[in-house]
């Protein structure tokens, strides 16, 4: 893990510190693209401090606050070395987006850094000014954010997104680098755009573009939420390979303990002393709310909801895209079913169509072959078909929380919402049962005055549990709801569902990566590669073979 | 014509598009509905224009009747231009002589035709100048107020944009009348007519398209800037900005495109106020154009010119907005 350049760079001017900082202020524009043409050699402000490999980037006592609000972090530190990777974690809302953002010097809007500061490559990114801030960008330091679905361009070829950042954008590189992410470029992935891609492809082409302009420092923000085991080890060994090649700092701000123990060399954990870590509500006091409830909607409904039903079937599906004159299957005869109050996980690889199926179960894309049941009543495929009971009680938690609540609206507005719809709550009582669903998913009340943007990206997505919940579905489709999560948090999110389904015999069908998570919290599994269902049966008999 | 031409041009990029005929023969089938709906919307139009001038006082006989012509008179001319019939007959003739290029005959006995030869290209050219005049110049304030959102120039060009699209066309011209042709004499105060009936020098365009792009100018800018506003707060953009591009990149590759819908549908808009106020300017000066006919078919009474007329105009703002159908359908297109 010793990083090649500095024992070739011999004893640069000046003592550690303050020497470095001053040579690298003065080239700051040559040193960009210096390091861009050999990122080991030939750079100047390289100098050695105590520990072996020169400090890039420190963090000391930083403070951001709202202005008269809440501070967002507290007392954070962290001190960047070359070749290294550090783990950056924390809880859900500790602040290790702001710390990752705020280091290439985008803070939220309305807050302010109140104490501490940033160094990054010598430079102090609080004072810089905007043309140098946007080079350190450009040429430096690159930020890949926790949502890279909605990050990249929805008009732009991947091709062209990985060219625009680069330092050599000819297309032989660009293959070159999506190939090292290990995307596949062999079948037109290159001439795609974002929006045919799989979240976990789209995550792996944001990290494509941010290698593209050669950084010296990597900021990743949840770099592997929603792959696959292989392929979240597959990137940790890229990130290693890379941190060491290229001489590169890299910061990953990440829940996944595995990852962690994987590649990172040191860990900083943030804030725990800020807010408590959400807790689940209890499970006595969340069950017996949910009960009138749903009970009052199945009365009014009039489908009650007591004589068992055979739950949600598919049989047959067939999702077809075309893609540039070449069909692709996406979906290729699956067959699926979920019986009433069980729990049903679906596995697979990165882009094997795990979300076309929740998408088709949910009613957004219509498949063009195959049946949905409900009960052993047929589905309608399109959701707009379904009627209101139907639009009910399916309901899905998307991958992307960001994308899909409303920017405009206030939490409390996006929740109270299909209280309305669907006449769950009387109007006086709506605020109070925002209150409970909110609570049931583990954040405070207050949250229901802010907006999506003001969330972080655990809250989002527990605010995003929180709307499915409040039509008292009884199937819940759940996409990769826990990978923005912390472990104590996914782990309270997945305990309140296993209490609904014993409680309402809610059934659960949950798409994740995160496989001690669907070992121990479904029952059945299917697996899913390249469109088909390739093994199906108890969790007891397939995971172990997975884990 | 039209219509015609635009169906073959989509059949043949239906068919370079699509490998399987069966799906080019669906688009063109799709294309062909599309069209199919926009001349019932004309001709639903049309009959509109039919009622309302039969309830305006007074029709094309009175309206046209020579000095001290006799009751007697009137009637005979009434009944020569078919006036004594009901207004839907004379619709239902009108409309079915249309798909052969025959526009009927004015109450003064002149083929429509013949009438709107000379004048309908002038009015489209200049309709179409003033047009890219609007695009460019709103595209140009446009994106000049969004580099600086909250700067100098996005405050006095808000309000500059905002002043010009309040002023009607008229003051615009006699402003312009004012400034360039009566004070510094650079441009000429009239439109002198050329024998073919175009007129006869560049110059005299000028003034009539400054007066009909300024207002809509502003108009535009305004959506313009307004749909960059809200692309700079969609995830990609920011990204763009965090991925340190430089701000004139990260506003044509990233902002502009996804602004297209609003921008183009904003600019089809505009192709109406145009042409209506061309009646205006080309009144103003004494543009040889649709407005002095129009004008003219009105005081007259005189139905089958100003259906003709309409019709025209119809047309073009209708393949304007199917234009701008097109661009939305293609940008969105893009999206998952």
């Amino acid at each position: 893990m010793r990083p090649h350049g500095p024992s070739a760079e011999g004893t640069g001017a000046g003592g550690p510190g303050a020497g470095w900082v001053d040579a690298s202020a003065a080239d700051g524009l040559a040193a960009g693209s210096a390091a861009a043409g050999s990122p080991t050699g030939g750079n100047p402000t390289t100098e050695t401090s105590a520990a072996g490999s020169p400090t890039v980037v420190s963090v000391t006592d930083l403070e951001i606050r709202l202005a008269g609000g809440p501070v967002l972090l507290a007392g954070a530190g962290l001190a960047l070395r070359r070749g290294r990777i550090t783990a950056l974690t924390g809880p859900s809302g500790a602040g290790k987006s702001t710390l990752l953002r705020a280091l290439i010097g985008d803070l939220p809007a309305g807050a302010h850094v109140s104490a501490g500061r940033i160094e990054v490559l010598g430079h102090d990114v609080l004072t810089l000014s905007p043309e140098r801030l946007r080079h350190l960008r450009r040429h430096r330091v690159a930020y890949v954010g926790q949502d890279p679905g909605s990050a990249l361009d929805p008009r732009m070829r991947v091709r062209r997104l990985v060219a625009e950042t680069a330092v050599d954008p000819s297309p032989r590189t660009v293959r070159n680098l999506l190939a090292e992410c290990r995307l596949p470029v062999g079948d037109g992935l290159p001439d795609r755009r974002p929006g045919t891609l799989s979240g976990g492809q789209q995550r792996r082409v944001a990290l494509a573009r941010a290698l593209a302009r050669r950084p010296d420092v990597l900021l990743l923000d949840e770099p592997t939420a929603g792959l696959d085991t292989a392929l979240r080890d597959e990137i940790s060994d890229l990130l290693r390979l890379l941190a060491t090649t290229r001489d590169m700092a890299v910061v990953l701000a990440c829940h996944d303990p595995d990852l962690v123990a994987r590649c990172a060399d040191e860990v900083v954990e943030l804030g725990k002393a800020i807010r408590p870590a959400p807790r689940p509500a209890p499970r006595p006091a969340a069950v017996p709310k949910a009960r009138p409830v749903r009970a009052g909607a199945g009365a009014e409904a009039g489908t009650g909801g007591d004589p068992p039903g055979t739950g949600l079937a598919a049989h047959g599906l067939e999702v077809r895209f075309t893609r540039r004159g070449h069909p692709h299957r996406a979906l290729a005869g699956v067959d699926f079913a979920a019986a009433p109050g069980s729990a049903t996980g679906i596995v697979g690889p990165s882009g094997s169509g795990k979300t076309t199926l929740l998408r088709v179960l949910a009613g957004l894309r219509s498949p063009d072959a195959g049946t949905l049941t409900l009960d052993g009543r047929p589905l309608p495929a399109p959701a707009r078909k379904r009627g209101r009971t139907m639009q009910r009680r399916v309901q899905l938690v998307p991958q992307n929380p960001l994308g899909t609540l409303n920017p405009a609206r206030t939490v409390g507005a996006t929740l109270a919402r299909p209280l309305r719809l669907h006449r769950i709550a009387a109007k006086e009582d709506i605020a109070g049962r925002v209150a409970e669903l909110l609570d049931d998913v583990g954040l405070p009340a207050d949250i229901a005055r802010r907006r999506p943007h003001e969330l972080s990206g655990g809250q989002r997505q527990r605010v995003s549990i929180a709307r499915a919940l409040a039509c008292a579905p009884d199937v819940l489709l759940c996409d990769e709801v826990t990978s923005a999560l912390d472990p104590g948090t996914a782990t309270a999110v997945m305990e309140l569902l296993t209490g609904l389904r014993a409680a309402r015999r809610l059934t659960v069908v949950l798409v994740s990566h995160e496989l001690h998570l669907v070992a121990a919290y479904t029952d059945t599994v299917h697996v899913l590669e390249a469109g088909r269902v390739t093994a199906s049966g108890p969790t007891g008999h397939l995971m172990p073979a997975n884990r | 014509m039209n219509e015609a031409a635009i169906r073959r041009a989509g059949a043949a990029a239906e068919a370079t598009a699509a490998p399987a005929p069966r799906r080019a023969l669906a688009a063109a089938g799709r294309a062909g509905l599309v069209l199919a709906q926009r001349a019932l919307l004309l001709s639903v139009l049309l009959a509109v224009v039919f009622a309302a001038i039969e309830l305006l006082p007074g029709d094309a006989a009175t309206a046209t009747s020579e000095r001290g012509e006799s009751a007697a008179g009137t009637a005979a001319r009434r009944h020569l231009l078919g006036l004594d019939r009901p207004v839907w007959e004379r619709f239902g003739d009108w409309m079915t002589a249309l798909p052969t290029g025959d526009l009927g005959t004015s109450a003064r006995g002149e083929r429509v035709t013949g009438l709107l030869a000379a004048p309908f290209p002038n009015t489209l050219l200049l309709g179409a100048t003033a047009f890219a005049v609007t695009l460019v110049t709103a595209l140009a304030l446009g994106c000049w107020g969004a580099l600086r959102p909250g700067g100098a120039v996005d405050r006095i060009l808000g309000l500059a944009c905002g002043i010009a699209l309040a002023l009607p066309e008229f003051v615009v011209s006699v402003g312009l009348l004012l400034a360039l042709s009566l004070w510094t004499g650079w441009l000429p105060p009239v439109t002198l007519t050329a024998p073919d009936g175009s007129p006869a020098s560049w110059t005299m365009l000028v003034m009539p398209v400054l007066a009909l792009a300024v207002p809509q100018a502003g108009w535009n800018a305004r959506i313009v800037r307004g749909a960059l506003a809200d692309q700079a707060d969609a995830p990609h953009v920011t990204a763009a900005r965090l991925d340190g591009l430089s701000p004139r990149r990260v506003l044509l590759r990233h902002a502009l495109p996804g602004a297209w819908p609003a921008i183009a549908t904003g600019a089809a808009t505009s192709t109406g106020m145009l042409l209506g106020g061309a009646v205006v300017v080309e009144t103003l000066f004494n543009y040889p154009g649709l407005g002095t006919v129009l004008s003219g078919a009105v005081a007259d009474r005189d139905t089958p010119v100003i259906a003709a007329v309409v019709a025209c105009t119809g047309a073009v703002i209708s393949l304007v907005l199917l234009g701008a159908d097109l661009v939305r359908a293609r940008t969105l297109g893009a999206r998952p």
